[in-house]
C-alpha cells in the first residue's frame, strides 16, 4: 500500500512538474504547448537508452537529458517561430504526432511498440523516488514564480501583450521565445527521464498526443496562483481514476468514467473561463500579470 | 484508394475548414459527429436494411450537431476566445468517444461480414459504398461551393471569416450563422462516419486519427473553405505515393512533417489563390 501511494506520488511530482511548465507558457507566454508529452517521451528515451544500452550510470544518464531537451526546444522554436495561438497550437501537435512516429517506428533504436524495458533504478538522493521527485516539483514551481518576478519574467509579459511594441523596446521577443522553448523543453526533458526511472520501463504509448492534451488540461484546469497550477491540475487528473478504482469500478469502465469526468470538466472549465491563457489586465491604472 | 482517401479527407477537411475559417476556433467536435454519424449508422443497421440505416445514421447525427450546437457551441462561440473553444470542442470529443466506448465497446465495429461487391472502373476496383462516398464527398463540395457563393447564410459566413467585427457592426446575425454553420459541418461530418462505418472497421479512437487527417487537409488548403478539398487531394496522394518509398507506418509522421513545413514557411496554406473566392 506505502509502494503504491508513492509512485502516485511520484507520478503526480512528474506530471505536475510538466504542467507547471506548461501553465507558465500559457499564462506568461501565451504559448500553447500540445506537445510536452512527447518531449518527456524524448527525455525518457534518451535517458533510457543510455542507461540501459551504452550503460551510463543513471544520474549520468538524466542528465544527458537535459542539453537533449535543450536542442530539441530550439528545433522547435526555428520550427514555430512564425506561429500563435491556433496555429502555433497546431504546430505543436504536429511535433507531438512526429515524436510519437520517431517512438514508435525508429525500432532499432527505440525497441517500437515493445518499448525499453529492465531500466535501471535510480539511487535517490532524498531517501526515496518519490521525495526526489516532489523537491523538483517544488524547485520548478519557485523557480517559475521567480522567473515571473525577473526582468525577464517581464520581457515575456510584454512580448506576450505587445510583439511589435516588445520589438521597438528592443526586448529581443525572438531571443526570449527561444529561451522559453528551450528552458522548457530542458525541463520537460529531465522530468522525462525521471518518469523512465521511476516505471522502470516505457514505450509510446505512454507519450501520445493524448497524454500531452491531459497535461494541457491539468495547466488550464485551476485558475489558482501559477505556484501551484501546475501541481493542483495534476493532483486532480491523478487522483481521479485512483477514487474511481477505490470506489470498485472495473478497470475498463473505470478508464471510460474517467474520460467521462475529464470531458465534462474541459468543457465546464473552458465555458467558464474568460480568458485560458495569460492576458495583460489593467486595475485601477495598475498592471497585473 | 487515391479517391476513396480523397473523399474521406475532402468531407471532414470541409466540415473542419467551414468552422475554423468562419467561426474562427479548431472545432474537435467535428470528430464526435463523424463518431456519431458511424455508431447511429452501424446500430441501425442491426434493425433495418442499410440503405435505411444511412439516412437514419446522418439524420441523428445532424440533429445531435444541431442541438449540441444550439444549446452549447454556437452560444459560447460568439463570447469565448478561440483557445476555450477548442477546449470545449475537445470536451465534447472524448465524451462522445466515452459515451460510444461504454456503449458500443471499445472494440472495432464492422458493418459488412465480407468483402462488399466491387466493380471495375478502368483498371480499379472500387465498391458500391466507396462510390457513394466520392460522390457524397463531390457533392458536398458543390453543394457547399453553391450555398457560400449564392446563399444569404453564405454570404455571412464569408463575411464573418473575413471580419468577425465589421460583420457585426453590419448587422450580420452571428450568432445564427455560427449555428447554421457548426449544424452543416456536424452534418457532413455524420455522413462521413456513416458511409466510413459501412467501409471500414470503426472504433472511438478513430475519430481522432480521421480529425487529425481532416485538420491537415484543411491546412493544406488555405484560407479558402473550399480549399479543404485540394487539400484533401493534396493529402491522398501524399499517403498513396509515400506508400510506395517508405512502409506505411510511416507516413502519418511525414504528412505531420510536411504539415509542420507548411505552418513555418506558408502559414496562409499551399492554395491561396482561391482565397477571395470561397
Amino acid at each position: 500500500m506505502l509502494d503504491y501511494f508513492l509512485k502516485l506520488m511520484a507520478l503526480w511530482a512528474v506530471f505536475g512538474t510538466a504542467a507547471s511548465v506548461v501553465a507558465y507558457l500559457a499564462d506568461q507566454a501565451r504559448l500553447i504547448h500540445v506537445a510536452a508529452a512527447a518531449i518527456m517521451g524524448a527525455g525518457s528515451y534518451t535517458a533510457a537508452l543510455l542507461a540501459t544500452k551504452l550503460g551510463w550510470s543513471p544520474w549520468l544518464a538524466i542528465s544527458a537529458t537535459i542539453p537533449a531537451g535543450m536542442l530539441l526546444g530550439l528545433v522547435i522554436h526555428l520550427a514555430t517561430s512564425r506561429l500563435s495561438d491556433d496555429y502555433l497550437a497546431l504546430a505543436t501537435l504536429a511535433i507531438a504526432v512526429i515524436l510519437y512516429g520517431l517512438m514508435q517506428n525508429l525500432e532499432a533504436i527505440t525497441n517500437g511498440p515493445m518499448g525499453v524495458s529492465n531500466i535501471p533504478q535510480l539511487a535517490p538522493v532524498l531517501g526515496h523516488q518519490a521525495a526526489d521527485l516532489l523537491a523538483l516539483l517544488a524547485i520548478t514551481a519557485v523557480l517559475i514564480n521567480t522567473i515571473r518576478k525577473t526582468g525577464f519574467g517581464r520581457r515575456v509579459r510584454a512580448t506576450r501583450d505587445d510583439q511589435e511594441l516588445a520589438d521597438n523596446l528592443e526586448l529581443r521577443a525572438a531571443r526570449v521565445r527561444a529561451a522559453l522553448f528551450v528552458g522548457s523543453s530542458a525541463i520537460l526533458a529531465l522530468v522525462g527521464g525521471f518518469y523512465g526511472f521511476v516505471m522502470r520501463f516505457i514505450d509510446p504509448s505512454s507519450f501520445t498526443l493524448r497524454e500531452s492534451i491531459t497535461i494541457l488540461a491539468m495547466a488550464l484546469v485551476f485558475k489558482v496562483p501559477l505556484l501551484i497550477r501546475g501541481a493542483a491540475g495534476a493532483l486532480f487528473f491523478i487522483a481521479l481514476p485512483e477514487l474511481l478504482r477505490f470506489f470498485g469500478v472495473e478497470p475498463t469502465i473505470g478508464a471510460q468514467l474517467r474520460q467521462l469526468a475529464f470531458a465534462i470538466a474541459l468543457i465546464v472549465i473552458a465555458a467558464r473561463a474568460r480568458e485560458m491563457v495569460g492576458q495583460h489586465v489593467i486595475v485601477r491604472g495598475k498592471a497585473h500579470a | 484508394m487515391i479517391v476513396t482517401q480523397w473523399a474521406l479527407y475532402c468531407l471532414l477537411g470541409l466540415a473542419f475548414s467551414l468552422s475554423f475559417r468562419v467561426a474562427g476556433f479548431f472545432d474537435l467536435s467535428i470528430g464526435a459527429a463523424f463518431l456519431l454519424g458511424g455508431y447511429s449508422t452501424w446500430w441501425a443497421a442491426q434493425s433495418v436494411p442499410l440503405a435505411a440505416a444511412f439516412p437514419i445514421g446522418i439524420a441523428l447525427a445532424s440533429t445531435v450537431s444541431i442541438l449540441v450546437g444550439l444549446w452549447g457551441v454556437a452560444p459560447l462561440a460568439s463570447r469565448l476566445p478561440p483557445l476555450n473553444m477548442f477546449v470545449v470542442t475537445l470536451g465534447v470529443l472524448y465524451f462522445v468517444q466515452s459515451l460510444a466506448a461504454l456503449a458500443f465497446g471499445e472494440s472495432a465495429k464492422v458493418l459488412r461480414s465480407g468483402p462488399n461487391p466491387t466493380f471495375a472502373v478502368f483498371s480499379a476496383r472500387i465498391s458500391f459504398v466507396q462510390l457513394f462516398l466520392v460522390a457524397a464527398a463531390v457533392l458536398v463540395t458543390l453543394c457547399l461551393a453553391y450555398t457560400l457563393a449564392r446563399s444569404g447564410w453564405g454570404r455571412f459566413a464569408r463575411a464573418i471569416a473575413d471580419d468577425r467585427h465589421l460583420a457585426d457592426l453590419l448587422g450580420v446575425p452571428i450568432q445564427n450563422t455560427l449555428l447554421k454553420t457548426y449544424a452543416t459541418g456536424g452534418a457532413i461530418a455524420g455522413i462521413a462516419g456513416s458511409l466510413f462505418v459501412a467501409d471500414r472497421a470503426l472504433d472511438p479512437a478513430q475519430a481522432m486519427t480521421v480529425l487529425l487527417a481532416a485538420m491537415v487537409a484543411a491546412i493544406l488548403g488555405g484560407e479558402a473553405i473550399l480549399g479543404a478539398a485540394l487539400g484533401a487531394l493534396v493529402l491522398a496522394c501524399l499517403e498513396s505515393g509515400l506508400g510506395f518509398v517508405m512502409p506505411g507506418f510511416w507516413k502519418s509522421t511525414v504528412v505531420f512533417c510536411i504539415l509542420l513545413a507548411v505552418l513555418a514557411l506558408r502559414g496562409g496554406g499551399m492554395f491561396r489563390f482561391i482565397r477571395r473566392k470561397l
